[in-house]
């Protein structure tokens, strides 16, 4: 860790997303991993260059299915049986097959409340600022540029070397990210 | 470098030889159930018949489906739906002892159905039973799903001499309605077979419009075959949402049974590498998934309705298949064919192992043919849990024979099927 603690990263643009595909390829080659790319539109191929790996959301999300499915039946039992104890039809009390359907709703609901909720958070969001809106030409991420990141904190972020892999690898500019 | 096609051929000529054996072995073992027991023979081979027929015409519908939608999923497997779909002519020839043997299998069609002397008898005693029913207090909580259910309740909801349901279950328009269904699907499975001249992951319009018009056809002359051939075994009762849980049934198994077939051909095949695979099994699996929630969906409303209903002459049904034992096998269905592969089709890493989806697929396979068993089975023996050895051994001899055709027309498409998975 030789970073110089004022530098987030180093941003490299790129014009188009051919280039940004294959620089993120060389990088990853050489050992960066805490790589991010940005780009207008989706890219074919870029999760593939980064090595993105999965994510924990689907763990997140069943977690949430059985904590709601648990917590729909537990509901309604003690609805039906312990706090509002009414003869319905002669049926029991504890009518397991009437509950079947909205425990079914409730896991899903849970679902996918633990999902979005998930996402955020594994996100890091919601985040007022970041340190890339400190270069005033990553505004164009969201219009006709690609951009690639390293952050300072990659194992292997030495501030003169990265710089110069990155213009190596084709890059139009590359910016200092300010803490 | 091996030759895929090859090794693919070597493949399935030994599972033909396999087929071939079982088919014939099974139809000495047949015959013998036969000689010992016509009835017991001709209740088993229904059963197998039944699932069969839901397996062949599922695989119809899923070919109709893809050639609706499209899909990764559906150019994958194509071949084997078209190889499964060219069995329907095989059908109406396995339908032929099912049609002879009526008067042995549907009470409808039985000798002297009308005048039972059991049934004057349970008559009178049935102001005592309900009676008895009315007693409930408020205090009593307990549901008398069981009480309403006995066979003497049950004999006032059959009809009296006239009975009006004896115009539409009558042998000759049952014999009617069956042809008028067999040559509907024939119509449907020719004009969907594959031609020289198709591109293979092409979707022709025609073809969509044959699809668009003849999955209403398949949906509509399945529920009313599944009316006739299934729930006619108990003519008072009645469902309406049986024709759809049989047709889906049916679906589920046909797309575990070609899942199961591709994912061993390559698996065995060894030939293209299976991570090329892993997309499409992944979809295999998902497809799989969402006809399993499907059909638990349809099979649980129809339960969940008539339980809350709690009328006799809808109840009983459930009450035959929930005593004597056949309540176990119900369980067992529930955990086999909906939570172990339900659980198991959620993982990734599951889905996209050719080793894996194969065995998921075989399990809900094998339980699809047990819920039908499940289905059919206790009208026969009502609330007495009594599975023969033929109907083991009807089932797999069938489908020794179906499996024969289905690989012979499947080497003829082996090219193809190599090509659009490499």
């Amino acid at each position: 860790m030789t970073a110089p603690t004022s530098l987030y990263g180093l941003l490299a643009e790129f014009a188009d997303p051919e280039e940004l595909v294959e620089a993120t390829q060389q990088v990853h080659q050489a050992g960066y991993r805490r790589i991010d790319a940005f780009s207008p539109m989706p890219i074919e191929g870029l999760a593939e260059a980064m090595n993105f790996r999965r994510t924990k959301i689907p763990l997140v999300i069943l977690i949430g299915g059985i904590v709601g499915g648990i917590a729909g039946y537990v509901l309604q039992y003690w609805v039906a049986v312990i706090a509002y104890p009414v003869n319905i039809g002669g049926r029991p009390l504890h009518s397991w097959p009437a509950f079947i359907p909205v425990t079914f709703e409730v896991t899903i609901l849970f679902g996918a409340i633990a999902g979005v909720l998930g996402m955020l958070a594994l996100n890091g969001l919601p985040r007022p600022h970041h340190p890339l809106f400190g270069v005033p030409a990553f505004s164009h991420a969201s219009r006709d540029r690609f951009f690639l990141c390293i952050e300072a904190s990659d194992e292997k972020f030495v501030e003169q070397e990265t710089r110069e892999l990155l213009h190596r690898t084709g890059a139009k500019e590359v910016f200092d990210v300010p803490r | 470098m091996i030759d895929p096609n090859n090794t693919f051929l070597d493949t399935l000529k030994k599972w033909q030889r396999g087929a071939t054996a079982v088919a014939v072995l099974g139809a000495v073992l047949c015959g013998l159930a036969a000689a010992t027991s016509l009835e017991q023979f001709l209740r088993s081979y229904l059963v197998a018949f039944l699932f069969w027929w839901a397996v062949t015409l599922g695989c119809l519908g899923i070919l109709m489906l893809y050639y609706l939608v499209g899909g990764r999923w559906g150019v994958a497997i194509k071949p084997l739906l078209e190889c499964g779909t060219a069995t329907v002519p095989l059908l109406a020839g396995l339908f032929l002892p099912v049609a002879f043997g009526i008067q042995h299998l549907y009470p409808w069609a039985g000798p002297s159905y009308e005048d039972r002397p059991s049934r004057q008898v349970e008559s009178r005693s049935i102001s005592e039973e309900t009676s008895k029913v009315h007693s409930t207090t408020r205090s009593e909580t307990r549901h008398e799903f069981r009480r309403f259910a006995t066979p003497r309740v049950l004999a006032t909801f059959a009809a009296p001499s006239s009975d009006p349901k004896s115009l539409y279950l009558n042998p000759a328009f049952f014999y009617g309605r069956a042809l008028g269904y067999f040559v509907i699907w024939i119509l449907l499975a020719l004009s969907l077979r594959p031609r020289k001249s198709d591109v293979p992951t092409d979707r022709p319009r025609w073809r969509r419009l044959v699809s668009a018009g003849g999955l209403v056809a398949l949906v509509l002359t399945v529920t009313f075959a599944a009316i006739d051939w299934a729930m006619s075994l108990d003519p008072q009762w009645y469902s309406a949402i049986y024709g759809a849980v049989v047709a889906i049934g049916g679906v589920l198994a046909a797309l575990a049974f070609v899942t199961l077939s591709f994912a061993a051909l390559f698996w065995r095949g060894r030939a293209v590498s299976t991570t090329n695979l892993s997309p499409a099994l992944g979809d295999l699996g998902s497809l799989m998934l969402a006809f399993l929630m499907l059909w638990a969906y349809f099979a649980f409303s129809q339960f969940l309705i008539i339980w809350s209903g709690n009328l006799p002459e809808e109840n009983v049904w459930y009450v035959y298949r929930l005593e004597g034992g056949w309540q176990w096998l119900g369980l067992a269905i529930v955990g086999l064919q909906f939570f172990v592969p339900f659980f198991a089709l959620l993982s990734r890493e599951l889905k996209q192992n050719p080793r894996t989806l194969a065995a998921i697929a075989a399990l809900v396979f094998v339980m699809q043919y047990f819920f039908f068993v499940w289905t059919l089975v206790p009208s026969f023996h009502p609330r007495q849990l009594l599975i023969h050895w033929a109907d083991i051994v009807v089932p797999v001899t069938m489908g020794g024979l179906w499996a024969r055709i289905f690989i012979g027309l499947l080497r003829r498409n082996i090219p193809q099927i190599v090509a659009m998975n490499q």
